[in-house]
């Protein structure tokens, strides 16, 4: 037994005391093979995964390097089983490669005959090969590079990509910094991607992924495809490039429901990427309509199963993703991490807080009593109108008003899920809503009013949940989401971070009625967030 | 006389004792036997005769070579032999139809036993002790706070029998995940404590037994020594001897399993084997690690726990009082802690992941859980407060106060009288919300007047169950005390007996008291259901009016009517013959 900060678990977790001297040391040695799981207060706890060592072998480290870093910060012996395993884990990476032959071939290739047998002879494998060509190499079709480097992810099997990346048509692309200075952890990130080629950066809403994403450009200099949610995202990108880099109108095209623009810079919506006609995707050919060096998958973790498909042959060109959780609730992340790339930076909310480049912000969650005789409606209905019932209640009105009087003159947004309920709360309060069915330019405008101070409260659905720039909200109300889903109780938070001028603390504030499924699902929901280091005061509705 | 005859009748002749230790020792389901001619059946399988020789250590596996080899016995030995019903009693030792059966299958390790030689590695390819035993140590930590998390669960949950002492899988599952170990694992630590008679089984449940509460409160050590015990009885002594022989000579590190290999020389490793399953338990309990010796499983085989709990206590973490208290209501203990901190712990928090450090969280139920106990909210909070360097966070406090205002909405209470169980709260909302649950359906819970529901089932089941779904209800007696969940679980010693080897053996006795003084009757019986069941041909001597002896070669059909039909291939007919005329049957 020492004194160190790390407790490593036989089931391949390490916890890691955050109060302790040596854990700033510790959580920067960690971060190179496992993954930060939760991150509350006082114990951050990582996993050792299997990605997360291939992603540490792809950065030329090897299992003496993890085990060593393990048996240096740990409290108590490394339990032998984990190991054992983290050896023949990492042994595992890098026994099969794919590289292009002298004939410009791409090739699956292994000095070890019989690991290469095993891969060739898998069912799903030997379709994406054609034949071999040495005793040590076996011919890929040239479209199933991304196939075969999923399908070896999946075997155990993962294979190094050293076929290249397509350089893409040039195209000048600097940062214009006249005005504003990069983040150092934003230049980490680039850099942290560039080296690995493709992957996945990790950031809290509001801590600047647009200029990562600009920054990667920058550093490419060549013409680049941005995938993004939707329209009003695709024109805030727009707006971001044309503001914090050398880019003008004529370089950025914008390829959506309403413009179809091909420039050396395009944005282009998923929805419009995944629309079919005659049960064909009818803009496939975006994909392949410039030479594109770099693409860029805004909030990767939203990313639709049909662009994992397109992204499969899409491996020789650069791929950024940029997200603030990779929770997925698919749980296709193995997906992201073969397809996009592997995660090559991730910082914990409360550490960029901390830096200041993300405003503070406490969160709360007001349990509401129902009245008998709506308690008495949800008590006898059925498991599948029980949520709907419980976050609809008419009783949320008088809370929301109430909160909106105690942050009055606050720029507040109440988010909910149910269309009527937002009608409803936004006659109520007599305050315009976004929904779906608002057209874009009419949000454009509402979101405009509302980043000027013009309109200091607007009822938002689930449109606003992402990528929507609202730097001077600081107070949002939730009356109801989409069930426990924690990406979404992230992504609300997240229109509260950017920094506010006058240093204030943000307010979040979710509704919940008490002893229903609607506070099973608020546990669910908060789950991401209490383990990115944000607690949750309980307060009860008539005590406000 | 067949070899299923002349082996019931010697288990008749055994005492309880050398019963007791046979079926121990041959792994035998006890519990659904009838009666001898069943247990004598379930002996002479040939899986369990391949496993008895199995696990026969070297000199009484010479032994039973000798005698098959027609020598002279050695009485000694052959008596052992004879107690595992391989062999027939004494004077003849001479080995049963079955157990020769099972030999021929094991030809060439028979004529191979003087001559097994195991490779050994050279000394430098052996681990270092110092490396084996730490890892030693830590598989006690895990299986004794494993040990620990299953008694806590069954406190908690309601888990059946499922077939003949098993547990059911989605109980298994369930279990392995909050371990977040493997199926196999689970199911090992409730071998574990069974083996410990920590748990038992009773009306269809696995419940607790009274040793469950000696092991709470025993330290880490008290803990081990009866697990290392648990070990050696189930190794047998004069396996142990042989095997500390063995390891006698030699020095440094040594392989269990190479030293099970010596001493057992007919180990076919299968994975239902004896040897395998001892040699799973010794690593299960830290007295090896990837099957190297620990350097306390030598004094284990001495019977040597303390000394052998001396040692592997230095290798074991040391515990620590301290706790984090986290506004997502987990609890981290970043070491283990002291028994009896963990326990009271243990009464209001549930495990969310255990481990050198372990994970605890507080839930509405788990305080409820605490508070049945006995606990009060002032001592949770006292403790938290102690144990914890940082004030408690709020959603704790909140949690506590809300468990604390509502405890007892819910109660059930029973009446032996009409054998209903009444749930009622003074919230009739609730009573409509639990009426409406479709998972309590089975229940059918009838309304009685307001807030109070009735149903047939017993009120420990009805408990569980709206646990099992997030209602918290606890119930109280008819003076309206809390009944405590450790009471409930644990007033089970008479029902414990009932299941204990002992009391199966007295069944087997009453079933020949029952049988009275012709109990060949019922075996003759049994051997023609045998035949029939497994489409054998058996020879059946009938007496005839006259009184004469006949004997036919037949191929049984079925029993009908008081005769019994049957195809005799040699005379190309059917025969029905009487089956109080049947005099002896022998399994051709």
């Amino acid at each position: 037994m020492t004194n160190g900060p790390l407790i490593v678990q036989s089931d391949k977790t390490a916890l890691l005391e955050v109060d302790h001297p040596q854990a700033a040391e510790a959580r920067h040695d960690l971060a190179v093979f496992a993954e930060l799981e939760r991150a509350p207060e006082h114990i951050h706890t990582y996993r050792i995964t299997r990605l997360g060592l291939w992603n540490a072998r792809a950065a030329g480290h090897d299992a003496d390097f993890v085990l060593g870093v393990l048996d240096k910060y740990a409290k108590f012996a490394v339990p032998s089983g984990v190991r054992s395993d983290i050896t023949e884990t990492m042994s595992r990476y890098g026994r099969l490669s794919i590289r292009k032959s002298a004939a410009g071939e791409l090739e699956l290739f292994s000095t070890d005959r019989a690991i290469l047998l095993e891969a060739s002879k898998h069912r799903k494998i030997s379709e994406l090969l054609d034949g071999p060509i040495s005793n040590e190499a076996f011919r890929i079709q040239p479209w199933a590079r991304g196939q075969v480097k999923q399908e070896l992810l999946k075997l155990g099997w993962p294979a190094e990509d050293f076929a290249g990346y397509t350089p893409g048509t040039p195209h000048e692309i600097s940062l214009d910094t006249d005005d504003w200075k990069i983040r150092d952890y934003q230049t980490k990130a680039v850099e942290k991607f560039w080296d690995g080629g493709s992957g996945v950066v990790v950031l809290p809403c509001g801590a600047g992924k647009t200029i990562v994403g600009a920054a990667a450009m920058a550093t490419a200099k060549t013409n680049t495809l941005i995938l993004v949610t939707n329209t009003v995202s695709a024109r805030q990108w727009k707006a971001e490039l044309l503001k914090r880099t050398t880019l003008t109108e004529e370089d950025i095209g914008e390829y959506s429901g309403s413009l179809k623009e091909v420039k050396p810079v395009t944005i282009a919506t998923y929805q419009i990427l995944t629309t079919k006609r005659k049960n064909e995707y009818a803009h496939l050919a975006l994909l392949n309509a410039n030479d594109w060096g770099l693409i860029v998958y805004d909030e990767v973790h939203l990313l639709p199963a049909p662009i994992f498909k397109m992204t499969a042959d899409l491996q020789a060109r650069r791929r950024l993703g940029l997200t603030a959780t990779l929770v997925r609730e698919d749980g296709k992340e193995g997906d992201v991490f073969s397809l996009i790339g592997p995660k090559r930076f991730d910082a914990p909310w409360k550490e960029i807080e901390a830096q200041g480049y993300i405003a503070p912000a406490a969160c709360f969650e007001v349990r509401i009593d129902l009245p008998d005789t709506e308690r008495m409606d949800y008590a006898v209905s059925s498991q599948e109108d029980r949520y709907r019932i419980a976050a609809t209640s008419p009783t949320r009105i008088p809370v929301i008003k109430k909160l909106i009087e105690k942050h009055a003159g606050e720029p507040t947004l109440v988010i909910g899920q149910y269309l009527s309920q937002i009608h409803e709360v936004s006659a109520a309060l007599n305050v315009p809503e976004i929904t779906g069915e608002t057209p874009v330019d009419e949000r454009e405008r509402l979101f405009e009013q509302f980043r000027t101070g013009e309109l200091t409260t607007l009822v938002v659905s689930k449109v606003a949940n992402f990528s929507v720039d609202l730097p001077e909200a600081s107070v949002a109300i939730q009356i109801s989401g989409s069930y426990g889903s924690r990406q979404e109780e992230a992504q609300r938070l997240g229109r509260l971070l950017r920094p506010k001028a006058d240093g204030r603390t943000a307010s979040f504030y979710t509704l919940i009625s008490r002893d229903t499924v609607d506070q099973d699902f608020a546990q669910n929901r908060q789950r991401f967030l209490a383990e990115q280091g944000y607690s949750y005061e309980i307060m009860d509705a008539h005590a406000l | 006389m067949s070899e299923l005859l002349q082996v019931a009748a010697a288990l008749r002749k055994m005492s309880d004792e050398s019963l007791q230790t046979l079926i121990a020792e041959r792994m035998v389901n006890s519990s659904q036997l009838v009666d001898f001619f069943d247990l004598a059946e379930a002996l002479t399988k040939p899986a369990s005769i391949s496993s008895a020789i199995a696990a026969l250590p070297l000199t009484q596996a010479l032994e039973l070579k000798s005698l098959y080899a027609g020598q002279k016995a050695n009485p000694k030995i052959a008596r052992e032999l004879a107690n595992q019903m391989l062999v027939s009693a004494e004077p003849d030792f001479k080995p049963f139809e079955s157990t020769i059966e099972a030999l021929t299958g094991l030809g060439n390790l028979v004529t191979a036993t003087r001559s097994i030689a195991v490779v050994e590695l050279p000394p430098e390819e052996r681990p270092d002790q110092d490396r084996v035993d730490r890892d030693c140590g830590l598989e006690i930590f895990e299986t004794v706070q494993a040990v620990t998390e299953l008694i806590f669960d069954l406190e908690n949950r309601y888990v059946r029998e499922v077939g003949k002492k098993q547990v059911g899988l989605p109980d298994v599952k369930r279990f392995a995940a909050h371990l977040r170990k493997t199926n196999d694992y689970a199911k090992q630590i409730y071998e574990l404590a069974h083996l410990a008679n920590l748990i038992s089984l009773a009306n269809g449940r696995w419940q607790l037994s009274n040793n469950s509460v000696l092991w709470l409160g025993w330290s880490p050590a008290e803990r081990f020594e009866t697990l290392a015990s648990t070990w050696r009885k189930a190794l047998g002594d004069s396996s142990a001897n042989e095997l500390q022989a063995a390891l006698s000579k030699y020095s440094g590190v040594v392989s269990l399993q190479q030293s099970l290999h010596k001493t057992y020389p007919f180990a076919d490793g299968s994975v239902t084997s004896k040897i395998t399953k001892l040699s799973g338990l010794a690593a299960l309990i830290g007295l090896s690690a990837n099957g190297w010796m620990s350097s306390w499983a030598s004094k284990v085989l001495k019977n040597d726990f303390a000394g052998a709990s001396k040692l592997a206590q230095q290798k074991l973490p040391a515990p620590q009082s301290k706790l984090i208290c986290q506004a997502d209501l987990t609890l981290i203990a970043p070491g283990p802690l002291p028994t009896d901190v963990e326990i009271m712990l243990r009464r209001f928090a549930d495990t969310e992941q255990i481990g050198m450090a372990s994970t605890y969280r507080l839930s509405a139920l788990s305080i409820s859980h605490g508070l049945e106990t006995g606990q009060t909210v002032v001592e949770i909070r006292d403790l938290l407060a102690k144990l914890s360097d940082n004030s408690i966070p709020q959603p704790i406090e909140y949690l506590l106060n809300e468990a604390e205002t509502r405890f007892g909405r819910l109660k059930i209470t029973s009446d032996s009288e009409d054998a209903r169980c009444y749930l009622s709260s003074p919230d009739p909302v609730l009573i409509a919300e639990i009426l409406n649950e479709s998972k309590l359906k089975p229940f059918a819970l009838q309304p009685l007047e307001d807030g109070v529901l009735a149903t047939r089932f017993e009120a420990e089941v009805l408990y569980f169950a709206l646990r099992e779904i997030g209602f918290v209800a606890i119930r109280v007696d008819g003076a309206g005390n809390v009944i405590s969940p450790l009471a409930a679980t644990r007033q089970i010693a008479d029902s414990e007996k009932s299941n204990s080897t002992l009391i199966d053996i007295q069944r087997l006795r009453i079933q020949e008291t029952k049988l009275g003084a012709a109990p060949d009757d019922d075996d003759l019986q049994r051997q023609i259901q045998l035949a029939i069941k497994n489409k054998a041909k058996a020879r059946f001597t009938v007496s005839s009016n006259s009184g004469e002896e006949i004997e036919f070669l037949l191929e049984p059909i079925g029993i009908a009517n008081g005769r019994l039909r049957a195809k005799d291939r040699k005379a190309d007919i059917e025969r029905t013959l009487p089956i109080a005329n049947i005099i002896r049957v022998v399994l051709d």
